[in-house]
């Protein structure tokens, strides 16, 4: 056991730390959901001001969605019919799209799953501990578990799966993000225990093996997943088609005792939102893996529907390249910070309860990590002072590259565009398509990116701010913040993370790499038919307590 | 837009659908403006047609004047509103007066129209007249290629090459140019063909005088009837083209006030506000009518029993 | 007849040259745009000496066009599968799309073509031109998007959206055709029912009609036996060239109801510089377009005796 786990207890039980933030944590460094449970259920702790109103669940099974009045007990078989957008690669380790991720995911299982709510549970991991440097950390391993083959699952094919992922020559797309863990850093201690030892500290270790790419695949994999998608998860798949869809039935001899209630899952690829929507609205699909921000009222008027959306660390992010006039004074990048009324812009592209406002940094207030900084207003008077200041008094034109593959960005493109103008800043709009955008979003002096849902702020800001990452559009480099973000993750106490928490924060909000003025929800749009959905912030396909009702 | 309509098939196989040259050319005389003019005030529905393009160069010119609110202007407290006394044509997704980007829209589109046709009927005219003139393997090579543009219906060819290239209002007008030339030359080359032999060519040929003079000066004087008529019905081809440009994406990017711009983006809205899409689709349909109108009356063997 | 095939082969030949030519000139990496953000130079110099890009254009451009001719058409970058058989199968929507639209549209433009010859100068003749008109003029997109407000989205009687799964035939989805058909037939109605109307007038005022008329015909047999036959031969030459149109043409309405066709393939390969496929797209497109124009030409020089080909 973690030596700060006894300091979070008396945190906790002295009302330092509130609820939800000590289970969150206590579960990251290895408590088990029993022993956090029983330390609940000991004391009453003072109020704190830390602790939000609303107390998460401890760690059990995932969320339920709420159950209309006269359905009481989940029943077995059905199929449930999905549709979502194409996938190009379907290979596990390689996903780059929520194509890919859901024609994968009911066929994997995780080390360990991260809940809606941020606390991360035991999978095919029953529990882990790390050293105290958090360097090292040891996961034991679920016993009596099998892949869709029949072969018994083992530390083998952990540690198989993980240097797949940790190598950058195999291609994973995870190889960057888990770039603090050497290839041969893997361990098999013995059948039923890996320890992994990582090249850099990783505090947040749990939340990384819950990433899309870290579904745990046999040692032996041939490599193909449309031949052998072989996983241990709930649903085996049956057939694939690319660019059409795929089929699953029920894992007869999944682990998780009962589950999964459904027969079987049918899949729908389309090429357009629309086509999906039309099947969601005449009842040909039971839900949309990703639905439209625009598409939600519809949906909540349709009395068959239903919309189910959590807050999420989803965001937008318009990059500013510091090293490329005009965005190399960090003045200028302040003025167009502070053109903007951010309710105003969540409001116009995603509706009123479309996400939370956001200070130009990307963690969301719904992760674990999150501290305020202060929201920053409208200031028109004090932009235009600060473009004059920077040499531009009179604005300046550029050119804002967006794509047009996720249909609320290019929305969110036109009113950045729209409330820079009082300061005679005139943005060119260049709309590509996402193949287009992507091949150059990382050279372009500017753009306009959306980023899907990370578990952790860890994950989120090492992948685009520290310096030098493939992901650092905005080739943003500021050594403190860098040095900042190598403590965070090596520090497990709590008050010391908050203190690095700000900092990092303060870095990105006053330097502004990037505007961003929201954390987007992710919503998603259902039959009222499917129970039991549990909240899925990722947006990853989990339908493992899902029943059909009617 | 079909356009084999006119022109695009060897002078031999003018059908009644296609341009007549000769009667054209024998209804109209030699210069032919005055008899065009006179052509279109005895039809009605040519002044039909001149009226409503009357009333959108108006706009087009005006709408600064006419416009009631700033066409990028967002009204964040009125969002997709239905018409009103405030907003009459009703509002957007992002509170934008309806109205007054519809009325803004008109210019975009009659500047690009036109000077897409213009730079058509320039190239195509120029490399008609060469073409006509000097036979032989020149011309049937000028020719060949011509047709292998012409391979192309002209949405299609304008979409790749502006695709390529990229959207802007310089492209898509050279673009849109760039297909009609094929065209126009067609009609140009059977004109020259009609006329180089005629008295007066020849005698011209005989004294001597310049390549340059014979085909700038005297054949392209006796065949601009056809050309104008050809022109005018570009101009409904350029209007068509360049909407369905920016329909596709391809046209003047975000936040112009471009018709075509507007129904594609309105287009998730069709249910719920369809006052976004149906204003600027009856823009765009009065000014092709209008336009159709009025080369139809130029042509002057439609509307009217023969 | 011979030298009219050749035309269309150098023409043809000419085009693939253009298209090649104008591939060559998009700006951008194709190796990048496969690898997207994965890319490290290490990477990319592998792929692009996998992808033969390292080989000089004109030998490439030769290989091209022999696959081409072979039926190999390579595969597409942005849908990773092989292009014959998608750029086929959407051909074959398309064809589907555009022959439902002749049949709606073909019975009722010569109809109307008819009785405005018959009606002529009067209110009926005047309104059918009017449509006309409107149909020809009025872009593609504009009058999809009445229709659908109109029928779709108001009255409720047809499906707003003609996309299906792919793979799926298109037959399945059949009611979903009826839209995009409908505003296809608007456009073709000008065309057919103008050209119907001008030779039936002709037919009408020849003299062995006005004979016929004088024998005490009834209308509807002179119709059938005269009028028809003769007035249906520019006709068809006219539908003829609406083949090629339809095919290429047919983007924007493929595009306004979704419906995966050849059209919508040709913008998804423009818009995402998919160079491969667009290339093949294009050489498809232009193919049908030509071919289509040439039958047309043939089939009238043959039924019509007065004109014929060396």
């Amino acid at each position: 056991m973690h030596e700060y786990l006894g300091h979070l207890t008396d945190d906790y039980r002295s009302g330092r730390v509130g609820r939800r933030t000590f289970i969150r944590w206590a579960a990251t460094l290895g408590l088990s959901a029993p022993a956090i449970s029983a330390v609940l259920a000991s004391c009453a702790p003072a109020p704190s001001a830390a602790s939000p109103t609303s107390a998460p669940a401890p760690p059990a099974a995932a969320t339920q969605a709420p159950a209309p009045a006269g359905t009481a007990q989940p029943v077995k078989g059905g199929t449930m019919r999905v549709t979502g957008s194409p996938a190009v690669e379907i290979n596990p380790h390689k996903l780059t799209s929520n194509g890919g991720i859901i024609t994968t995911f009911p066929c994997l299982n995780f080390l360990a799953r991260v809940s809606a709510d941020g606390v991360p549970q035991p999978e095919l991991a029953t529990s882990w501990t790390p050293s105290a440097d958090v360097k090292t950390w040891t996961f034991k391993l679920r016993q009596g578990v099998k892949f869709h083959d029949g072969s018994p699952f083992g530390a083998d094919d952990v540690v198989a799966t993980y240097k797949r992922l940790a190598d950058k020559s195999t291609g994973s797309t995870a190889a960057s993000t888990l770039n603090f863990l050497p290839p041969d850093g893997i361990e098999k201690i013995d059948d039923s225990t890996v320890a992994f030892h990582l090249s850099r500290a990783q505090a947040d270790f749990p939340y990384y093996t819950y990433i899309y790419q870290a579904g745990i695949l046999p040692a032996n994999w041939s490599g193909d997943w449309a031949t052998s998608p072989i996983g241990t998860g709930p649903f085996k798949m049956t057939s694939y088609t690319s660019g059409q869809g795929s089929t699953y039935v029920r894992n007869e001899a999944y682990w998780e005792n009962g589950l999964p209630y459904l027969d079987g899952i049918d899949i729908k690829i389309w090429q357009d939102p629309s086509g999906e929507l039309t099947a969601l609205q005449s009842g040909a699909s039971d839900m949309m893996a990703l639905t439209p921000y625009d598409a939600l009222d519809d949906i909540r008027k349709n009395p068959n529907l239903q919309v189910l959306s959590s807050r999420s660390a989803s965001y937008d992010a318009m990059h500013m390249r510091v090293d490329t006039a005009p965005f190399d004074n960090p003045k200028v990048r302040q003025a167009l910070a502070l053109s903007l009324n951010r309710q105003d812009v969540l409001n116009i592209v995603l509706g009123p309860d479309g996400g939370d406002l956001a200070s130009d940094q990307p963690v969301a207030p719904v992760l674990r990590d999150h501290v305020d900084v202060a929201m920053k207003n409208q200031d028109i008077a004090m932009a235009k002072q600060l473009l004059s200041e920077a040499g531009h008094p009179n604005g300046f034109e550029f050119d804002l590259p967006t794509h047009s593959g996720a249909e609320w960005l290019k929305n969110w493109a036109l009113t950045l565009q729209q409330a820079f103008a009082p300061l005679g800043v005139k943005a060119n709009l260049v709309v590509e398509t996402s193949q287009v955008y992507y091949t150059h979003w990382t050279t372009v002096t500017t753009g306009v990116t959306e980023w899907a849902s990370r578990s952790t702020a860890s994950e989120i800001l090492n992948s685009a701010y520290r310096t030098g990452v493939n992901w650092n559009s905005a080739h943003w480099s500021n050594p403190a913040f860098d040095t900042a973000l190598d403590q965070l993750d090596a520090t497990v106490d709590l008050s010391k993370r908050k203190e690095l928490m700000l900092t990092l924060e303060k870095a990105l909000s006053d330097e502004v790499p990037a505007i961003i003025t929201y954390a987007r929800s992710s919503p998603r749009g259902l039959s009222k038919r499917v129970q039991g959905m549990s909240q899925d912030p990722n947006r990853y396909l989990d339908l493992r307590s899902v029943y059909l009702t009617s | 837009m079909p356009d084999s309509l006119v022109a695009d098939r060897p002078a031999q196989l003018q059908t009644d659908s296609g341009l007549d040259i000769q009667s054209v050319a024998e209804r109209f005389g030699s210069t032919g403006l005055v008899p065009l003019l006179q052509g279109v005030r005895r039809s009605p529905t040519a002044l039909v047609g001149v009226l409503l393009l009357l009333a959108w160069a108006v706009c087009a010119i005006a709408w600064p004047l006419l416009a009631p609110y700033d066409p990028n202007q967002f009204h964040t407290a009125a969002r997709l509103q239905p018409p009103s006394a405030q907003f009459w044509f009703g509002t957007d997704q992002f509170g934008r007066d309806v109205f007054s980007r519809v009325l803004a829209g008109s210019r975009d589109i009659l500047i690009v129209a036109p000077l897409a046709t213009l730079v058509g009927i320039g190239c195509g005219t120029c490399l008609g007249l060469v073409a006509g003139f000097y036979r032989g393997v020149s011309s049937e090579a000028v020719l060949r290629i011509m047709d292998a543009v012409m391979a192309f219906p002209i949405v299609t060819l304008s979409l790749l090459v502006v695709a390529m290239l990229g959207p802007s209002v310089v492209n898509v007008i050279l673009v849109i140019g760039l297909v009609f030339t094929p065209r126009v030359a067609r009609v140009v080359y059977a004109s020259t063909l009609s006329v180089r032999d005629l008295n007066y060519i020849a005698a011209a040929r005989l004294r001597g005088e310049s390549s340059t003079y014979i085909l700038f000066g005297e054949i392209l004087p006796t065949i601009t009837a056809p050309i104008i008529v050809e022109a005018t019905v570009r101009v409904g081809y350029a209007v068509f083209a360049s909407a369905t440009l920016s329909f596709l994406g391809l046209g003047i990017p975000p936040p112009a006030a471009d018709w075509g711009l507007q129904i594609a983006d309105a287009r998730t809205f069709l249910q719920s506000a369809p006052w976004t899409v149906l204003f600027p689709a009856l823009a765009i349909a009065s000014l092709v009518v209008g336009v159709n109108l009025v080369s139809d009356g130029l042509q002057g063997t439609r509307t009217r029993s023969s | 007849m011979a030298r009219r095939i050749v035309l269309v082969l150098l023409t043809l030949w000419l085009v693939s040259l253009g298209v090649f030519a104008v591939s060559e000139l998009l700006p951008g990496d194709v190796a990048i745009f496969i690898l997207g953000q994965q890319a490290t130079p290490e990477t990319l110099a592998v792929l692009r000496a996998q992808l033969g890009l390292n080989v000089p254009a004109p030998e490439r451009y030769v290989e091209w066009l022999f696959g081409f001719i072979r039926g190999d058409w390579g595969k597409s970058l942005a849908l990773q599968v092989p292009i014959t058989d998608l750029v086929l199968s959407r051909m074959a929507n398309s064809f589907v799309l555009a022959g439902i639209a002749f049949i709606i549209t073909v019975p009722l433009s010569i109809g109307a073509g008819l009785l405005a010859a018959l009606r002529q100068g009067r209110l009926t003749d005047r309104l059918i031109s009017l449509i006309g008109i409107s149909g020809l003029a009025i872009p593609e997109f504009v009058s999809g998007v009445v229709l659908i407000l109109l029928f779709s989205l108001t009255l409720r009687i047809a499906p707003a959206s003609a996309q299906i799964p792919t793979g799926a035939s298109p037959l399945s989805v059949l009611p979903a055709l009826i839209l995009p058909a409908f505003t296809l037939a608007l456009t073709l109605f000008a065309y057919i029912s103008r050209m119907t109307r001008a030779s039936a007038v002709e037919v009408l005022s020849s003299d062995y009609v006005r004979a016929a008329f004088l024998k005490g015909l009834p209308t509807s047999k002179v119709i059938t036996r005269h009028v028809l036959r003769n007035a249906l031969l520019p006709t068809i030459t006219v539908i003829g060239a609406q083949i090629g149109w339809l095919v290429g043409g047919l983007v924007v309405v493929e595009h306004l109801f979704g419906y995966p066709g050849l059209g919508d393939l040709l913008l998804f390969a423009a818009l995402n510089k998919d160079i491969p496929l667009l290339e093949a797209c294009v050489m498809v497109v232009a193919s049908v377009y030509m071919l289509a124009n040439l039958g047309t030409e043939l089939l009238f020089g043959v039924l019509n005796p007065r004109i014929r080909y060396a």
